[in-house]
């Protein structure tokens, strides 16, 4: 795929989701006590390890280290590393959190239990710490923090809450990695416009997935944020799955002239490419990105 | 009397589970029918959380918990209800499209719209264009109401929607669809009525095509 798309960067995860298995006919729980159902094309969590508050005191998270945490970096690596940036994800703070609990329970959590919800974020935090620092010993190039903090609309919790829950564990995960000496880019979906404040004043090197239709616009972040690179862009709830070939070029042609001049600007789908989306639009986007994404861009 | 209602309209709105659970607690003590407990005071205050969501002061994670906080109080009140005090603004079936687990924005507006008022038959995710069909037929709602959050799924409301015309439903009741990938221009490519961005307007929908 990547070489027929000619990538430049590889996405090598680090296993540490779950056995994503779109055949799977029956629930499955993963290392973390996370139930996982299949339904048509798509999978979600329907169970949760920490049913009750007191159940966290006998939490044990999965290990962070060992082959399998690696062995996609290390492939990739003696494969195509030559080539290609190897990219590789971790999770920030929030997702392995509300996924001990439910979304809807640990963001009520927030209220009701707050020290409750500390303390998933620290095990999560805690986890994803290690899985990047073997992600970089094994070859990763860059490594995607992803942590959705926005819904269609707005944030999941409060931007203060999110200032004092979220991002002082946020920066540990990303000051961790800078350590490490890579960039790191963050993948956070939906409305984040209220937080792009904080984020740019952490070491990030970059953000994802950048959706316009959430009012995360590339030409403006490239105005207010221009050491921040962009990572996505190309929309995956309307352009790429619904778009004419008109629509895919004239998007990506204007996301170019608004926020590539200078650099700073890896184009792609902002999301996986979802099933419904036609194999003839992913090649006009690449066809789009690679004649109108030439430099010089005025 | 006015000053307990006053209380658990502000206990509500302020996210306050135990004083709303005291609240109902002496509202039923001093009298207070646990209809009016209600309606002029715990659903008053979800009105507040409404605006304040809309005003950019609330958030996902507060408009869940004021759901969870109505819900503490209704606990106490439910017993003490009766069905025929429950003056009932409007009925609407509502659920998750096929192929979708999906729920956190689709029990949200049905949470709100009990709030508000509403009997809700709430059908689950992943539900078939049969069984919307079905609860239209045993339930008679006013509404409709369909969410998803991915653009592959969004299309099973165009199935149900063409189900309910081929059955001859459709004048029957209002379709509001909602979730991530959905506009409004979707909702009228589909024939739906109305495309709601978040809860708080899948209600305000809701209540207006109910005062039509």
């Amino acid at each position: 795929m990547y070489e027929i798309f000619d990538s430049d960067i590889v996405i090598a995860g680090p296993d540490v989701f779950y056995p994503w298995d779109v055949y799977a006919t029956e629930d499955k729980v993963d290392e973390w006590g996370r139930t996982l159902r299949v339904v048509g094309l798509y999978s979600e969590f329907v169970g949760f390890p920490i049913k009750r508050p007191e159940d966290i005191d006998s939490y044990e998270p999965p290990d962070p280290y060992g082959p399998k945490r690696t062995r996609e970096v290390t492939g990739a690596k003696k494969s195509i590393g030559e080539e290609k940036a190897i990219m590789s994800v971790v999770n920030g703070p929030l997702e392995p959190a509300w996924q001990l609990r439910g979304l809807s329970t640990f963001l009520k959590d927030i209220y009701l239990h707050p020290s409750l919800a500390e303390r998933c974020l620290d095990i999560a935090t805690n986890f994803e710490v290690e899985v990047a620092k073997e992600l970089v010993d094994a070859g990763a190039d860059i490594i995607m923090v992803g942590d959705d903090y926005g819904h269609q609309g707005g944030l999941l919790m409060s931007p203060n809450h999110w200032r004092k829950l979220i991002l002082p564990r946020l920066k540990r995960v990303i000051n961790v990695i800078k350590r490490c000496g890579v960039p790191v880019v963050l993948h956070s979906d939906g409305n984040i416009t209220s937080i792009l404040d904080d984020l740019s004043r952490t070491e990030l090197d970059g953000l994802n997935p950048l959706q316009a239709s959430c009012e995360v616009i590339p030409g403006e972040i490239k105005k207010k944020y221009p050491r921040l690179a962009q990572v996505g862009t190309v929309d995956i709830q309307h352009t790429l799955p619904f778009g004419t070939r008109k629509e895919i070029e004239e998007e990506i042609r204007n996301t170019i002239n608004t926020a590539g001049s200078g650099g700073g600007l890896i184009m792609g789908p902002q999301h996986a490419i979802q099933p419904d989306v036609p194999v003839e639009n992913v090649e006009i986007m690449i066809n789009a990105i690679r004649k109108f994404g030439r430099y010089p861009i005025d | 009397m006015s000053d307990i209602l006053q209380r658990l309209k502000n206990s509500v709105a302020n996210l306050d589970t135990e004083g709303t659970q005291k609240a109902c607690v002496e509202a039923l003590e001093s009298g207070i029918s646990p209809y009016k407990a209600v309606s002029e005071g715990m659903a008053r205050g979800m009105k507040i959380v409404g605006e304040k969501y809309e005003a950019g002061e609330y958030f996902l994670s507060e408009l869940i918990m004021a759901a969870e906080v109505m819900k503490d109080g209704m606990k106490i009140l439910e017993p003490h209800l009766k069905a025929e005090d429950m003056k009932i603004i409007g009925k609407v079936a509502i659920g998750t499209v096929k192929g979708d687990l999906h729920d956190v924005g689709k029990n949200l507006v049905a949470t709100l719209l009990e709030a508000a008022g509403f009997e809700v038959t709430d059908l689950g995710v992943d539900v078939p264009a049969e069984k919307f069909i079905g609860a239209i037929r045993e339930r008679e709602p006013d509404i409709l109401a369909m969410s998803t959050l991915l653009t592959t799924t969004m299309t099973g409301m165009d199935a149900v929607i063409n189900e309910t015309e081929r059955t001859g439903l459709r004048r029957k009741v209002k379709i509001i669809i909602g979730g991530a990938p959905i506009t409004p221009e979707y909702a009228k490519k589909i024939g739906a009525d109305a495309a709601a961005k978040d809860a708080v307007e899948a209600v305000n929908i809701c209540k207006k095509w109910m005062e039509q």
